[in-house]
């Protein structure tokens, strides 16, 4: 029997919890009176729930071959125009005097050995731009990848990051709004454990200590005091005692930052 | 906490048409899966799932300039994906019937209680019996996370005959579920 539209979509705002407060409970009402339509919503949850479990699936690494080539392909395109676009640019010059004397120079240039030499300067230069260019497109995705919604994909940025061998200020910025903003504590122990590796970064060091002061998690909070104790950074002092003095932090919590100071004095 | 992705597709979008092509590697990463089981889901083998991303991808490229600020990007990328797989089928692709060994092997299922992955092989079946075009509302919406609003102007029409051709689609899906369970 096909439902009436007022109801299905009454039902369907049901399934997906949107309904009102006042709908659904006349929507309760009328299913406690009516077995067939409960029947009903009892199996569409059940399929609606089902359709949720089923897992994604993972497409190969060729994928990401064939695009990247695909891509790099289109870059070198925009970057250098080819022979043809530049002979018909020439083309284009307005006047026939104008078209003679550059078909002139352009014999003689062609002649020339500097042109070679140029072309080939030229190529180099390209290349150049091109592997610059590659680098920033990864390290934009990695970047990226913080803000995904799996946790996993963000503690494997993290970990791209971390072996970074220069500390890069864009890296650095990511993996501090990272260790005070995620969401998950394990990503977060990531980052401060990232963060550490560029303990010659001033500001890495400072967020490390900042960050004590504002964190939560126990489990953040004892990662980061190990950090901060190994790197034996004496300005983490006053937030090491104020943390092992606060009475509204855990007991272990408060023991490791007060040994924390010990060791550091 | 729901994220919102930053750039959004739309800002990368843009980037994209003024010629910054790295814009579409960020773009790729966040839609290749989604769109990898779009066409997996259809019943399209897993290499021609592939190619079709591919394909879809070097047209989101070729047709930058096509996209006009202010565009849903969902939107204008699913309607370059039917495209994709109308020309695809037009050449020939064929979809696979009922495919079953395409969920063997698979990472996820061996840790699910036996029942748990025979509903879901179940349910797997039962899709692919849908209509195509109930299917692809289904896939759109509750898989690619597309809202009504989005596949009502994908589809050509309005967000509340979107969301009862859902509703209908669901209706369906589950006579075919419960009909191949009491088989």
């Amino acid at each position: 029997m096909m439902m009436h539209d007022k109801t299905a979509l009454l039902l369907m705002e049901y399934l997906e919890g949107t309904l009102s407060l006042e709908a659904r409970q006349e929507l309760e009402i009328q299913l406690a009176q009516d077995a067939e339509l409960r029947k009903s919503l009892e199996e569409l949850q059940l399929v609606w729930a089902q359709m949720e479990q089923l897992p994604e699936q993972q497409p190969s690494a060729a994928l990401d071959q064939g695009f990247n080539d695909f891509l790099r392909v289109e870059k070198s395109k925009v970057q250098s125009p080819n022979w043809r676009g530049r002979i018909f640019s020439f083309q284009a010059l307005p006047r026939i005097e104008l078209q003679a004397a550059a078909a002139v120079a352009l014999v003689l240039v062609g002649l020339g050995f500097g042109w070679f030499w140029r072309t080939n300067q030229r190529q180099q230069a390209e290349i150049m731009a091109l592997r610059k260019e590659m680098h920033s497109t990864q390290k934009m995705l990695v970047l990226a990848m913080l803000d995904e919604p799996s946790a996993s994909d963000r503690i494997q940025a993290v970990n791209v990051l971390e072996q970074q061998k220069k500390a890069d200020p864009e890296v650095i910025k990511a993996l501090i709004n990272t260790l005070n903003f995620d969401d998950m504590v394990n990503v977060r122990m990531k980052a401060a454990q990232a963060l550490s590796t560029f303990n010659e970064d001033q500001m890495a060091r400072k967020a490390l200590i900042r960050s004590l002061s504002t964190e939560q998690s126990p489990e953040v909070q004892i990662t980061i005091i190990e950090i901060l104790v190994e790197l034996g950074d004496k300005r983490a002092v006053p937030t090491l005692r104020s943390v092992s003095e606060d009475q509204k932090q855990m007991d272990f919590v408060r023991e490791q930052a007060a040994n924390g100071v010990e060791r550091l004095l | 906490m729901q994220r919102t992705p930053h750039p959004t597709d739309e800002e990368l979008m843009v980037q994209l048409a003024e010629g910054k092509l790295d814009a579409a590697a960020l773009l790729f990463q966040r839609y290749k899966v989604n769109l990898f089981n779009f066409f997996l889901r259809q019943g399209i083998a897993r290499d021609a799932s592939e190619d079709l991303v591919q394909n879809l991808f070097e047209r989101v490229i070729k047709y930058r300039q096509s996209y006009r600020k202010g565009m849903a990007f969902r939107a204008w990328l699913y309607q370059i994906a039917r495209n994709v797989q109308s020309d695809w089928q037009r050449k020939g692709g064929k979809m696979i019937q009922e495919d079953i060994s395409q969920y063997e092997n698979r990472p996820e299922l061996p840790e699910m209680s036996l029942g748990r992955e025979e509903n879901l092989v179940l349910m797997e079946k039962a899709m692919q019996q849908l209509p195509p075009e109930q299917l692809e509302i289904l896939l759109l919406t509750r898989y690619q996370k597309m809202k009504y609003a989005e596949v009502g102007e994908l589809i050509g029409c309005s967000e509340g005959a979107v969301k009862l051709k859902v509703f209908r689609a669901l209706q369906q899906l589950r006579s075919l579920y419960f009909k191949l369970e009491q088989r």
